[in-house]
């Protein structure tokens, strides 16, 4: 099995030559991002028919910077299609005021002017086999056309992949690139979202993990998931807590559950796993999971972990984690 | 160049010729550069992403970047950031209108810069979002933004948002169909608008059909009106047809397999070809073909020449230059499209060219060891070299060829080859032994000879019969054996430039020579041409160009404006021009004025780009090819620009006694002398460094200055006046505008002004006239007081006039009273002294003169007769008047006394007596305070019968004149009456007397009145004199000459003492 693990794993980077600037993330070990037709159904795994990340770009960046989707059309093996496929999926950049700082722009429900700040590009893909298992590129882009967040020291633009029409799933992933024609990382970039929507791998050994970072502020978090079909169950794993577990929601369903949070742990990402059922077998399982603190502001979940992937402190033995 | 070269055929290409180098021959890839000169941020642009561009009404060059704004002028970039008052750093978008230049922002603003300063006419709003666009109608400006509305800006400068209220949509790009209706490019669609002034909204009028449903990119109106672009984000171009009236639109005919990926914008240039630079495709220029749509089009790249893939922005400048606003890599220009680089980047296949020679589907280009066939038509590339071809490993020197398609090579050392239409090897055409005769410099085909230069004489081969005939010194009378080129003119003339100073050439198989005129030393021909009005132009290696019109001969150099007096080649274009190579640049002349330009960088031409030695061809269309050590250089006149435009001039600064000043429509400086400094700037973007000013200051002088490359001039001690400063500047071609014309004013001192002279004369007539009135005033008022003074001096005049005639009339009654008693007293005195008579009765000679000072005397004379003794005195008593008349009483008295009473004759005795008796009745002594009053006197005492005479005398001598001899008897030194000398007597003198002696006794009163000429005392020596020349004289006589000669004497002078003569004859 290994071997065929690492056979999947190198044909991985040979198609995916980087990953950590990928949304998900190589350490995520997440296939796709999901985004579905405006006209699907929210049991499907998919609360809002929307996926808002950010892409962060440090102020020493200069060049220009590329954001890739891969497979951004509906159609094809990846997409998920709920029949005939018939779905249009606009993806948009904004830049500019506001498109982070914004108070819509990081609520996780689309209320108000959540596509604030300047349109610098956008595309609507239809039913299409142009770019299926291959990528597009918005760009170039100018870093200085993002907004300035000072608590990042960087400049933030804003990537909205919106189900415009039809009921498929469209399966797809991001990377930030300063090359329009091949993955190529930008230098202390980052990309981070509120609410992640993401398919679950349909292999039962795979664990797929995710990374909200834990600032100075929290207390304690809040952890919501949406559409979980109770498939596995959700471990908390961070400097402090050794594999807490968290409930699954079921289909078309919320459940959350409050963590609380102490010191070491701040200024830290913590994990959160995704382990599927052993017992059933779920396929194309899509889910919706948000992080809050105890202010209710949402806390973003970064591909390349601020400090790193957690480790925890071995008051516990370590164990491997793959079956 | 038209689009043949995909990354395919390259591939596949490179592929072919790495394996067909391995065999000996080659194909591989001819690669065509568009030349770029590039600026970025080392440059001084503010950031490498351009987002827009436009050109001022100065010339400058306006580049908006995404941190700042860059002001060009051809030399150098100003950066202008919100330090400067812009809005934001971030431009997006700009404009230029009458009222200047506007920049749109990022963060919503909009700045204006009216050609001084920059204006904040719209601050940052995030609500109205990014400017996304600007035009104008008129004087208004219209922006639109990203949120849906479009600002209008009139010339108050007040903007007001107008947007369709029902449907606002982000607006990406705007274009007027009329000044009332607008076509906004949304997300979707492209749609029109009527502009409701009255309520600021727009009102839709209909959605431009034909249009997919996709991002307008751009619109743009054509230059001619008729026809609106829109440029969509991925469904290619669509036009509008303004004249119609229906909503259709017609997509843009592009022959493009892939279509035009990531469009940015649509820009129309002065040819009306369409420019769309893309994001990730570079650059694509499509021009408009005859029947009116654009079928055929061209790519630049990063693969042929651009910096990048990634473009923003395209401008083209009045000079017709295109700017290419690069997004990532700062800004390019586009050197001339008339010149176009080839280079080749196969390995093995060498750049360095020397000979050309172009068919029709050909270009033949000689390598340093074999030939390059370009075919025009396929892109394809064959290198023929090595055994395989035939080729000798040899520099090819030479190519020719003719209609048939046969091609003749020259090589360094090897001599000549053929090539057939038809064949793919060379074949050596024997034409002669020697090494010099098989060193070929250059070949010309005229049917059926081919003409060989080679080092040792012209060869002409008659290609069909394969027989050479050689020209040299010894047989033809060549100028020299080595021949370094040779050309076939449109009249058959085969000319010849030799190693001298003389070209040659054949017609008719005679040769003709002309001798470069007024050369010294000798001249290295290496080139030689013909120019369409027949006059030779000739090439030399160190001695410039020399252009051979009849019988005369112009030198041309780089003092002329040569790039360098060593020509490689020389060639005329058919637009009347003549080209030279050179090392790193070409030279060109036009015919017209013989005006010589440089060409060099500024198209493209890199200063190590070398040119070899006639490497140059003129094909049939009329392009020149020139080879060199890095590729060829082509360049198509049909391509090449008009005549550029002047700089554009204007002045950048004025500094005055090295203090800065702001530039206005004039300068206006107070009095003085001024050291200015105008600093200036004629803007050619093209070609900055070639821009030369010359300028004239009237006030100064009427004269223009020499031409120069400064952009300052200064002034030292500009006195005051009026002048004008003109500036012309002229560019690479000697083209000149208008000029530029700046008032100086520097004022004149007040001294210096007419009116300030007129108002000096009228202060100074006011002065004189205050002056004068003050003075009249003075003087009414020093007359008021002299009148008064005058009343007053009278009055006390009067009054002292009063108390002067009361104390005259007193004076006058005392005086009166005084004269009176003095008259009396007088003849009281006159009583005392002897009668005259009695003085004749005792000396019947005689005469006595006595002449008082005033009415009484203080002479005196006195006679006495006792005992038969006559005794005679005459006595000077001190004092006059009065005190003189109471002193001769004494004396009188006393005398009578001494003489007739007591009876004393002894002469001496009797003074001695007067004298004591005078000190006791006076009461005098040496010691008292009683005065030194007294007399002097001359007493003597005649004895008739004795005929003696005694004399005593106190002062008074006694004058005897006996026989025409006069003898003077000293008197003592002593007065009668109290004196310096005391107890002394006085002595006597006894003299006997003769008949005839004349005798006088005198006072000091006659010779001691002033008078004469010289207002002097008579003298004792001149009354002596007087005595003696009258003595023989009647007495009366006498009297009346010393009276005579007294009275002249004085002539009107006051007499000053008594006078007393008397004179007694014996």
């Amino acid at each position: 099995m290994k071997r065929y693990v690492w056979a999947l794993l190198l044909l991985g980077f040979y198609i995916f030559p980087a990953w950590t600037q990928s949304a998900p993330a190589e350490e995520e070990n997440i296939p796709y991002l999901v985004t579905f037709g405006g006209q699907a159904d929210k049991s499907w795994g998919d609360d809002d028919f929307c996926q808002i990340f950010f892409i962060q770009i440090p102020t020493t960046q200069t060049q220009p910077i590329y954001i890739r989707v891969f497979d951004p059309d509906t159609g094809g093996e990846l997409d998920e299609g709920k029949g005939e496929f018939n779905t249009k999926v606009r993806f948009s950049v904004y830049g500019g005021a506001g498109c982070y700082s914004h108070k819509d722009a990081q609520n996780v429900d689309l209320i108000g002017n959540y596509k604030s700040g300047n349109l610098l590009a956008s595309k609507s893909f239809g039913v299409s086999n142009r770019y299926d298992n291959n990528w597009y590129t918005f760009g170039p882009f100018n870093p200085l056309e993002g907004e300035y967040v000072e608590k990042f020291d960087g400049r933030v633009f804003k990537l909205i992949a919106q189900g415009e029409s039809g009921d498929d799933g469209n399966l797809y992933r991001y990377f930030l690139s300063t090359n329009s024609k091949q993955n190529s990382e930008v230098e202390g970039g980052n990309i981070f979202t509120y609410e992640y929507t993401f398919r679950l791998s349909n292999n039962q050994n795979n664990v797929s993990q995710i990374y909200p970072y834990i600032d100075d502020r929290t207390i304690s978090v809040r952890i919501s998931n949406f559409d979980w079909d109770d498939d596995g169950f959700i471990r908390i794993v961070s400097v402090a807590k050794n594999g807490e577990l968290c409930p699954v929601s079921g289909e078309n369903d919320w459940v959350v559950r409050e963590f609380k949070i102490i010191e070491e742990e701040r200024n830290t990402s913590m994990e959160i796993q995704f382990i599927k059922s052993r017992t059933q077998r779920i396929k194309n399982n899509n889910v919706v999971l948000t992080v809050q603190n105890q202010y209710g502001d949402m806390m973003p979940f970064f591909v390349v972990p601020i400090g790193g992937v957690p480790v925890y402190n071995p008051k516990i033995r370590m164990r491997v984690i793959e079956r | 160049m038209r689009q043949t070269f995909t990354y395919a055929l390259k591939a596949c290409a490179r592929l072919f010729t790495s394996m067909a180098l391995l065999y000996g021959f080659g194909q591989g890839l001819m690669a065509q550069e568009f030349k770029v000169m590039k600026y970025g941020v080392n440059d001084g642009l503010p950031q490498d992403f351009v987002y827009t561009m436009h050109q001022d009404h100065s010339g400058y060059l306006w580049v908006g970047t995404g941190d700042g704004l860059a002001r060009y002028d051809g030399k150098s970039f100003t950066v202008f950031t919100d330090a400067d008052s812009l809005c934001d750093n971030f431009i997006t978008t700009s404009h230029i209108n009458d009222a200047g230049s506007w920049f749109g922002h990022m963060n919503g603003g909009i700045t204006l810069y009216n050609g001084k300063t920059f204006t904040k006419v719209l601050k940052g709003d995030l609500s109205a979002g990014i400017i996304t666009d600007m035009k104008s109608t008129g004087n208004i400006l219209w922006a639109s933004t990203q949120s849906g509305g479009v600002w209008r800006i009139g010339p108050d400068l007040n903007p007001m948002l107008f947007n369709d209220p029902d449907n606002p949509v982000p607006i990406f790009s705007m274009e007027f169909l009329s000044s009332t209706e607008v076509v906004l490019g949304s997300m979707e669609n492209a749609l029109v608008y009527a502009i409701e002034n009255e309520t600021h909204t727009f009102r839709l009028i209909t959605v431009l059909e034909g249009v997919p449903e996709t991002k307008i990119q751009d619109l743009i109106m054509s230059k001619d009106n008729t026809t609106l672009y829109i440029l969509t984000q991925d469904e290619g171009i669509y036009t509008y047809n303004t004249k119609q009236y229906t909503p259709n639109t017609e997509p843009l005919g592009i022959d493009m397999e892939a279509g035009i990926e990531g469009p940015q914008q649509i820009f129309e240039d002065h040819m009306l070809n369409l420019w769309i630079p893309t994001f990730g495709n570079g650059l694509y220029k499509l021009t408009p073909s005859e029947d009116g749509g654009y079928s055929s089009w061209e790519s630049y790249t990063a693969d042929n020449g651009l910096t990048d893939d990634n473009l923003k922005v395209v401008f083209e400048d009045r000079e017709e230059n295109i700017w290419l606003g690069m997004y990532g890599t700062g800004l390019s220009r586009l050197v001339d499209e008339a010149f176009t680089y080839y280079t080749f980047d196969s390995e093995g296949i060498s750049n360095n060219i020397h000979s050309i020679y172009t068919t029709g589907k050909f270009i033949w280009l000689g390598t340093e060891n074999g030939l390059i066939q370009y075919d025009r038509l396929l892109g394809e590339v064959r290198y023929l070299y090595g055994r395989t071809y035939g080729f000798p490993d040899d520099i090819v020197t030479a190519i020719s060829g003719s209609a048939d398609g046969n091609i003749w090579i020259g090589t360094d050392q090897s001599g000549v080859y053929h090539m057939s239409p038809e064949g793919n090897r060379v074949r050596k055409i024997h034409i002669s032994e020697g090494n010099l005769e098989n060193s070929i410099n250059a070949m010309a085909f005229q049917d059926p000879y081919l003409w060989v230069a080679t080092h040792k004489g012209v060869c002409k081969l008659d290609t069909e019969s394969g027989i050479p005939t050689w020209y040299t010194i010894q047989n033809a009378g060549l100028p020299h054996n080595t021949i370094n080129y040779l050309q076939v003119d449109e009249t058959g003339k085969v000319w010849l430039s030799t190693l001298s100073n003389t070209v040659s050439y054949f017609q008719n198989d005679i040769v003709t020579h002309k001798l470069i005129p007024d050369v010294g030393g000798a001249v290295d021909i290496r080139s030689v041409t013909r120019d369409r009005n027949g006059n030779t132009w000739i090439g030399t290696d160190g001695s410039g160009v020399f252009k051979i019109a009849g019988d005369t001969a112009i030198n041309y150099t780089t003092a002329d404006g040569l790039i360098a007096d060593y020509c490689y080649s020389l060639m005329g274009d058919d637009l009347g021009y003549i080209w030279i190579s050179h090392r790193g640049g070409l030279s060109r002349i036009r015919l017209t004025d013989d005006h010589i330009s440089p060409v060099k960088d500024e198209v493209g031409i890199d200063r190590s780009m070398e040119f070899n030695h006639n490497a140059a061809f003129k094909d049939s269309t009329g392009s020149l090819w020139f080879g060199s050590t890095s590729g060829v250089l082509s360049y198509n006149p049909k391509l090449a620009k008009k005549q550029s435009p002047p700089p554009a001039i204007s002045i950048t600064s004025l500094s005055v006694n090295n203090q800065p000043v702001a530039v206005g429509k004039q300068l206006l400086l107070p009095p003085g002398r001024y050291d200015l400094r105008i600093t200036f700037v004629g803007v050619n973007l093209k070609n900055p460094d070639a821009v030369k000013y010359m300028y004239k200051m009237d006030g100064l002088g009427n004269a223009w200055s020499e031409e120069f490359t400064e952009n300052y001039v200064n002034f030292n001690k500009l006195p005051d006046g009026e002048y004008v400063f003109y500036l012309g500047a002229t560019n690479n071609e000697g083209v000149s505008g208008e000029g530029l014309k700046f008032p100086i004013i520097i004022k004149k001192p007040l001294w210096k002004r007419l009116w300030f002279y007129v108002i000096l004369l009228a202060l100074a007539a006011f002065g004189v006239v205050v002056y004068i009135k003050r003075r009249e005033h003075n003087l009414l008022l020093e007359k008021q007081a002299l009148e008064k003074a005058v009343k007053e001096r009278t009055e006390e005049v009067v009054k002292q006039k009063e108390e002067i005639e009361r104390q005259s009339d007193e004076i006058s009654w005392i005086n009166k009273n005084i004269t009176d008693s003095i008259i009396y007293a007088s003849r009281i005195q006159q009583a005392l002294f002897p009668p005259e008579d009695q003085l004749t009765h005792l000396f019947p000679s005689s005469f006595i003169m006595n002449r008082p000072q005033y009415i009484v005397s203080g002479d005196f004379f006195w006679l006495a007769n006792k005992d038969g003794k006559r005794v005679v005195t005459v006595s000077d008593c001190t004092g006059h008047g009065v005190p003189g008349a109471f002193m001769s009483m004494l004396g009188i008295t006393l005398l009578n006394e001494l003489v007739n009473t007591q009876g004393i004759m002894e002469a001496d005795e009797i003074l001695n007596h007067l004298k004591h008796e005078i000190i006791v009745a006076l009461r005098q002594d040496t010691t008292s305070e009683t005065g030194s009053d007294g007399m002097d006197m001359a007493l003597c005492i005649y004895d008739p019968e004795e005929s003696t005479l005694q004399y005593a005398g106190g002062f008074n001598p006694l004058v005897l004149i006996r026989n025409n001899e006069l003898v003077m008897y000293k008197a003592d030194p002593m007065p009668i009456g109290i004196g310096a000398i005391t107890g002394r007597n006085f002595t006597k003198h006894s003299l006997d007397i003769q008949k005839g002696d004349v005798i006088y006794l005198y006072s000091d009163g006659y010779e001691d009145q002033f008078g004469g000429e010289r207002n002097k005392k008579f003298s004792r020596k001149r009354f002596r004199n007087l005595l003696f020349e009258i003595h023989s004289l009647s007495m009366t006589e006498q009297k009346k000459t010393l009276e005579g000669t007294l009275d002249n004497w004085m002539d009107g002078e006051e007499q000053i003492d008594d006078i007393t003569v008397m004179g007694i004859r014996f």
